[in-house]
C-alpha cells in the first residue's frame, strides 16, 4: 500500500482526503515544527497586519523584520525534511514542497508590491529588495543543502544596509524594469531547475554530513589544502577540533578564513568596479572593513561551537581528570586564536588606517574571547540557545563598532568592557564542565 | 578487579536512570548488558567511562574513580559507541594512521587482518562510507591497541551477518585470553549468549539480575502442567502464568533443581523447560 502524507494536528480536521492534504502536511512541518516557532510566525504576521490596519510604521516594520528573520527557518526546515528518508519516500513530497515555495514567492511578491505602492520615499533599507533577495536565495540554499548562500546574503545585506551610496543606488533603480525582470527571471529559472533537478532519482541524497572542517563554512573542499589542515599534533586535540591540531593546520585554517573574503571582494571589484559605481568605494567604508577584518575571528567562534560539542570524543584520550578538560579546550582555543590574530593583523595592515589597527585588533580579540567563553559556558545547553545567544551578541558587537569607529579611546574602553564578563564566565564554565555529561553533547550541524 | 560499582545513582531531571547499582567486573569476565530501550544501558556504560558524573555512589576502574582516570589507564580502554564518532573528512587509512601514531600498543598485524577480512575501503572518506563500514572501522580502532577493558555499546547493529560472525569470533578470541574484560550491550541476545559468561539485566534502573549466564539460565524456567492449576504451588516465584485449554504453563524465577522432586510428587506429569537467554529476557521484561 502506498502511504500518503499524513496530516498532522490542525490540518487533520480540515483536510480529509482532499488533494491539498500533502501540501498542508508539508506546510505544517515547515512552518509549525514546534509550538515556539509557530507562535513566532503568528506574532510576526499579527504585528504586520496590525501595523497595516492602524497605519503605524513601527509594528509594520517590526512584523516585516520578524517575518524576514523567520524566513531563515524555511530552508533550514526543508533541508531537515529532505535529510529524512521517511519524508522523501512519501508520494507528493517534492511537488508539495515546490508548490509551497511557489506560493511563498507569490506572497512575497504581493507584499513587496504593496510596500512599493504604499511608500513614496525609500526607508528601512528597502525591504522589498531584502524580501526579493530572501526569496531568491532560499532556492539555492535548499538545492545545495548548505547555508552558505544565506550567510553570503546576510553579509551582503548588512553591507548594503549600512552604506548610504548603495542605498541611493538601489533607490535609483528600484522601479527599473530590468532589475525586477532580472530577479523574476532568475527566480523562475531557479524554480524550474529545482523542479527538474532537485531530489532527482539519480542523485544520492545522503543524511546530514557532520562537517568538521572550517572550510565547510564556505562550502569549499580543496583536497591538498584539507590535507594540510588535517595534520595532527595530538590525538586529543584533533578529536576536539575535528581537524588537525598542529600549528601548520591552525595557520592554514586561519589564513583561509581570513583571506578568502577579502580576496574574493578584491577580485570582484577589479572585475566589476569602476570609480562611479558604489562597489569601488567599498574599500573605504568602515563597516565593510570591520566586517572583513573581524568576521574571521567570529568564524573561529563557530569552530569553537562545534568543538564544545565534541568533548566526549576526546575525553577517553585526554591525560588527566575532568578538571583538566577545560584547560585543555582553552589551550586548543588559544592556539587557534593566536593563528587567527596573526592573520587578521596582516589583513588589517593592508586594509585599515594605521591608528585604527591596534584598537580594532584589541576589540576583535576581546569580543572573540567573550564569545568563546560564552560558548564554553553554554556547552551543555540546548544547541539553539547557544547559537541564538552568539548571533545576537555578534550582531550587537558589529553595530557597536559602527558607532565607535574612529574613536580609538572608546574602542579600548569597549574592549575592556567586553573582557569584564570573561572571568566570571570562565569560572562558571569551569565549574559547570566538572558536572557536564559529555555523552549528552551531540555534534549538531548548523553550517 | 577492573570495574567496581557501589550504590551507583544517575539522575536526569530528578528521574533516576540508574538506581543504586552495585556490581564488579574482573579479568576474563564477558558481561552481556541486557535491558529494554531506555533501561539505562548506555547511561551505565557512559558512567563507567567517566562521560557522566555519578549523582551518588562510586564507580572505579583499576581502583581509580572513573572521572579521574590517568592517560595510562585510559590507554587500556577500548570503546565502540552506539553512534560512531569518526572524523568525517578523514579517509579510513588516515584515521587508522592517526590512532596508531598515538597508541603505544597498536597491533598493526591485527589491524591489517581485520581491515582485510572486513574489506574496509581505506581510501574512502569517512563521510562517504556506509553505516556498516563506519561501524567496522570503529571496532578496529577500539580493538587494535589491545585494550584490557573493552566496552561495546550495541556494536553489531549495522553489521551484516558475515561481519557480525567475524566480529564475534574476534571477541571470543579476545575473551579466551582471560586477561581482559568485556562489557557488551546489544539487542541481538543470541550473539550475547554465545560469548558472555556473565549477565547484567537492567530493569527500571536496577540490576534485576547479575551473575553467571549459566546461573540465570538455570534459575528462570518454564514449568508445564498438563492440567489446570487452582493455585500456584508454594515456593515458586512466578513471572508469568499461561492457561491453554486444560494445561497450565508457569514461568518462574529463582528456580532450584531440587524443587523438581517436590513438585513431581504432586504433579507427576509436569515438565521443566530451560529457556534461551532471549526467552528469559522477554519473560523478565514483559
Amino acid at each position: 500500500m502506498i502511504k500518503s502524507l499524513s496530516i498532522p494536528l490542525v490540518g487533520r480536521k480540515l483536510a480529509g482526503t482532499l488533494p491539498w492534504q500533502p501540501l498542508l502536511a508539508v506546510t505544517q512541518a515547515v512552518f509549525w515544527p514546534s509550538r515556539w516557532l509557530g507562535m513566532a510566525w503568528v506574532l510576526a504576521i499579527g504585528l504586520f497586519v496590525t501595523g497595516m490596519l492602524i497605519e503605524e510604521i513601527l509594528p509594520t516594520i517590526t512584523g516585516i523584520v520578524g517575518l524576514l528573520s523567520l524566513h531563515l527557518s524555511i530552508p533550514i526546515q526543508i533541508n531537515n525534511l529532505t535529510s529524512k528518508k521517511s519524508w522523501l519516500l512519501l508520494p507528493d513530497f517534492k511537488p508539495s514542497v515546490l508548490t509551497l515555495l511557489l506560493i511563498l514567492l507569490v506572497l512575497w511578491l504581493l507584499l513587496i508590491t504593496g510596500i512599493n505602492l504604499n511608500s513614496e520615499s525609500p526607508r528601512w533599507f528597502h525591504l522589498h529588495y531584502v524580501a526579493f533577495l530572501f526569496s531568491l536565495v532560499m532556492l539555492p540554499t535548499i538545492y545545495v543543502r548548505h547555508l552558505w548562500p544565506l550567510l553570503a546574503e546576510i553579509v551582503l545585506l548588512m553591507v548594503i544596509a549600512m552604506r548610504p551610496d548603495s542605498r541611493s543606488w538601489l533607490v535609483e533603480h528600484r522601479s527599473s524594469g530590468w532589475f525586477a525582470g532580472l530577479v523574476i527571471m532568475m527566480t523562475t529559472l531557479m524554480w524550474l531547475w529545482m523542479k527538474y533537478r532537485w531530489l532527482h532519482a539519480a542523485q544520492r541524497i545522503g543524511g546530514d554530513v557532520k562537517r568538521t572542517s572550517v572550510f565547510a563554512l564556505y562550502g569549499i573542499e580543496i583536497p591538498w589544502l584539507m590535507r594540510l589542515t588535517r595534520r595532527p599534533a595530538s590525538l586529543t586535540g584533533t578529536l576536539l577540533l575535528g581537524d588537525g591540531d598542529s600549528w601548520v593546520a591552525s595557520m592554514v585554517r586561519a589564513t583561509w578564513a581570513t583571506w578568502l573574503a577579502p580576496v574574493t571582494f578584491w577580485l570582484l571589484s577589479i572585475l566589476f568596479g569602476t570609480p562611479d559605481k558604489p562597489s569601488s568605494k567599498l574599500w573605504t567604508e568602515h563597516v565593510f572593513l570591520v566586517l572583513l577584518t573581524l568576521c574571521p575571528l567570529f568564524t573561529l567562534c563557530a569552530q569553537q561551537q562545534k568543538s564544545s560539542q565534541r568533548l566526549g570524543r576526546c575525553w577517553l584520550f585526554l591525560g588527566g581528570a575532568r578538571q583538566s578538560m577545560y584547560g585543555f579546550a582553552e589551550r586548543v582555543f588559544f592556539q587557534e586564536l593566536a593563528a587567527y590574530t596573526a592573520m587578521t593583523l596582516c589583513l588589517m595592515l593592508l586594509l585599515l588606517p594605521y591608528p585604527m589597527i591596534v584598537p580594532l585588533l584589541c576589540y576583535g580579540i576581546s569580543a572573540t574571547l567573550l564569545l568563546c567563553y560564552l560558548i564554553f559556558a553554554l556547552a551543555g545547553q540546548h544547541f539553539w540557545w547557544s547559537i541564538s545567544a552568539n548571533l545576537l551578541l555578534l550582531l550587537a558587537l558589529l553595530i557597536a563598532m559602527d558607532f565607535l569607529w574612529a574613536k580609538p579611546n572608546f574602542i579600548y574602553l569597549a574592549s575592556l568592557a567586553l573582557l569584564l564578563p570573561v572571568y566570571p564566565l570562565r569560572r562558571y564554565g569551569k565549574a559547570y564542565w566538572l558536572k557536564l555529561d559529555y555523552a549528552q553533547l551531540k555534534p549538531r550541524q548548523l553550517l | 578487579m577492573i570495574i567496581a560499582m557501589d550504590a551507583l545513582v544517575r539522575k536526569f531531571d530528578q528521574h533516576k536512570v540508574l538506581n543504586g547499582l552495585t556490581a564488579h567486573i574482573q579479568r576474563g569476565d564477558v558481561v552481556a548488558l541486557l535491558g529494554k530501550n531506555g533501561a539505562g544501558k548506555s547511561t551505565l556504560l557512559h558512567t563507567i567511562l567517566g562521560f557522566g558524573v555519578p549523582d551518588s555512589g562510586e564507580i572505579t576502574l583499576w581502583q581509580t574513580p572513573s572521572i579521574a582516570l590517568t592517560q595510562q589507564q585510559k590507554q587500556k580502554i577500548g570503546f565502540v559507541p552506539q553512534q560512531d564518532e569518526l572524523l568525517e573528512q578523514l579517509t579510513g587509512a588516515e584515521h587508522l594512521k592517526l590512532f596508531s601514531k598515538f597508541r603505544p600498543d597498536w597491533d598493526q598485524a591485527c589491524c591489517d587482518r581485520l581491515v582485510d577480512s572486513w574489506k574496509i575501503p581505506l581510501t574512502t572518506r569517512i563521510s562517504k562510507m556506509s553505516q556498516g563500514q563506519r561501524q567496522k572501522l570503529s571496532i578496529v580502532l577500539a580493538l587494535c591497541h589491545q585494550p584490557e577493558l573493552l566496552i561495546l555499546d550495541e556494536p553489531v547493529a549495522s553489521l551484516d551477518p558475515m561481519a557480525r560472525r567475524q566480529f564475534l569470533a574476534e571477541l571470543i578470541d579476545i575473551a579466551a585470553e582471560q586477561q581482559r574484560a568485556i562489557i557488551f550491550s546489544s539487542h541481538i541476545v543470541s550473539d550475547m549468549e554465545r560469548i558472555a559468561n556473565q549477565v547484567w539485566l537492567l530493569k527500571n534502573g536496577e540490576l534485576a539480575f547479575q551473575g553467571p549466564l549459566d546461573d540465570l539460565k538455570e534459575s528462570v524456567v518454564r514449568l508445564h502442567f498438563p492440567q489446570s492449576l487452582p493455585e500456584v504451588p508454594k515456593d515458586l516465584t512466578l513471572v508469568r502464568r499461561q492457561q491453554l485449554g486444560n494445561s497450565t504453563t508457569l514461568t518462574v524465577q529463582h528456580w532450584q533443581p531440587q524443587q523438581l522432586a517436590t513438585l513431581q510428587a504432586t504433579y507427576p506429569a509436569m515438565q521443566v523447560e530451560y529457556l534461551s537467554l532471549e526467552e528469559i529476557f522477554l519473560e523478565l521484561n514483559r
